[in-house]
């Protein structure tokens, strides 16, 4: 196995043991990021020679003795929404020609004081508005879609590119892209983790998170970002709650199956299933589109009318139909979300964490538009995309995607758990003893 | 297609999904989160 390949927490514990060179680990990593990203297309920005001086730095400092934690001399990527100071900030988009940050974005500065190397920036679907991320292709099937908007993110990651890799999530746009390519993702509540230098999305949805291969690597970045205590796996009382409603119906019968093995491995380990219905889920679409549409026109409008043609058509569409929200219909999203965020809160007296699928369907083919459903009904690829992942964007809540099954054609798909409010402990809790049943099963 | 025509096109079809906020009775719903609102009582 090259070291590229290794878990970020299996790389941590060898270069703490001084049996992995940080060095070796960034050289691994750029020779596949050399050999493979032609083709995949994650990153706009590679930093080879500044991620090289870094690990040696983490080398030497490493053999002084002076150890800065578990990410030191572990190489990793941004989205490129993320601030990092003297390098352009694109977002994936040629309107933002010209841009140069002066400071790094929090995160980022937060990851490079802990000692880990920065290998560069990942494509975002443009300015993070959108499910697919075109410049970028499947790490499984080059020929399927990377998901977004932190496709390229998950793509580095799925692909031993960058051992872990930060993105932004506003309807699901960590969690999205981490089922489609395998891997895990964890987006912790709103205003858990900074987004001070991230370009916005829309202010009231956007979060920031973490992909990773696995759950214990989430909790790893997770404890180093947040200052969180390392959850244990003990599931002794879990109440794990089972919609009846809303992540039914429309989704890939494969995927529902790969769910439920999963919550039957979580209650072999001593979880107790309880099954809720969903309050309000009639108007999570008007939420999510009442809020989003307009925020970001808002935040586009000074470019968008000085130079409209510097969008994608797409894109650009999108913005200026946002414009014709009107304030009303803005506030009523505002106050509904704060009806559904109460409501959706009071499910967490009765269980600690809701167990669903990340996805209706796996990674469809690039350039498809529409998925159609055996009831004879069509969505657009990213309302199915956004459907099961955006009610804990409306919501703040904790929510977490690992691998679990796959859809009919055999493209991964994820398990999702969301936690109540701040209930970070009891997400990772549960994805590090799904994760490790997983496992178990898998060798035998 | 031309880009005014699909704007407008946008645009209705984004009104026809937020028309269902309309049919809920918020009553006294403040728009704030619980930790902007302080004590406001939302």
């Amino acid at each position: 196995m090259r070291a590229n390949e290794l878990s970020l927490s299996e790389a941590a514990e060898a270069i703490a043991a001084r049996t992995l060179s940080p060095v070796e680990l960034t050289e691994a990593t750029l020779d596949r990021i050399a050999s493979e990203d032609g083709e995949l297309g994650a990153y706009v920005l590679v930093l080879a020679e500044q991620a090289r001086a870094a690990a040696a730095e983490a080398e030497r400092e490493i053999a002084a003795g002076n150890h800065r934690g578990p990410l030191h001399g572990i190489p990793f990527a941004v989205k490129d929404l993320y601030d990092v100071a003297g390098l352009p900030t694109t977002a994936s988009s040629l309107a933002r020609e010209g841009y140069r940050a002066d400071r790094d974005s929090a995160l980022v500065a937060r990851l490079l004081g802990s000692g880990a190397v920065l290998l560069g920036k990942t494509h975002t679907h443009e300015f993070a508005y959108g499910l697919t991320t075109p410049q970028t292709r499947n790490a499984v099937r080059r020929d399927r879609v990377a998901g977004g908007s932190s496709g390229g993110s998950a793509v580095a990651v799925a692909a031993g590119m960058a051992s872990f890799a930060l993105g932004t999530d506003t309807g699901g746009s960590i969690r999205v892209p981490a089922a489609l390519n395998g891997i895990t993702g964890f987006k912790p509540s709103y205003g858990a983790l900074s987004l001070d230098g991230v370009t916005p999305l829309s202010w009231s949805l956007d979060h920031a998170g973490v992909l990773t291969r696995t759950v214990r690597d989430s909790a790893l970045v997770d404890s180093v970002l947040r200052g969180t205590v390392y959850p244990a796996e003990d599931l002794r009382g879990l109440r794990v709650g089972i919609p009846v409603n809303y992540y039914r119906g429309r989704v890939d019968a494969s995927i529902e199956g790969g769910v439920r093995a999963a919550v039957d491995r979580l209650r072999e380990r001593g979880a107790e299933p309880v099954e809720v219905e969903l309050p309000m889920t009639e108007y999570i679409r008007a939420i999510h589109w009442g809020l989003m549409v307009p925020e970001a026109s808002a935040y586009h409008a000074r470019l968008l009318h000085a130079a409209p043609e510097r969008y994608g058509t797409d894109l650009r569409v999108l913005l200026e139909a946002g414009e014709s929200v009107s304030a009303t219909d803005y506030l009523r999203a505002k106050r509904t979300q704060a009806v559904l965020r109460r409501q959706w809160e009071e499910l967490f007296e009765r269980v600690d964490v809701l167990a669903a699928p990340t996805v209706p369907t796996g990674a469809v083919l690039a350039g498809q538009h529409a998925v159609h459903w055996p009831d004879g009904g069509t969505e657009s690829v990213t309302d199915a995309y956004v459907r099961f992942t955006v009610p804990a964007n409306l919501t703040g809540l904790p929510a977490l995607t690992l691998p679990a099954g796959t859809d009919r054609s055999g493209m991964p798909a994820g398990l999702q758990l969301i936690g109540g409010p701040g209930a970070e402990h009891a997400v990772l809790r549960a994805g590090l003893a799904a994760e490790t049943s997983r496992t178990r099963t898998a060798t035998g | 297609m031309d880009i005014e025509q699909e704007v407008a096109d946008t645009a209705a079809h984004i009104r026809a999904v937020l028309a269902v906020l309309r049919e809920l009775d918020l009553g006294e719903a403040s728009p704030a989160r619980p930790q902007e609102a302080g004590n406001a009582g939302e």
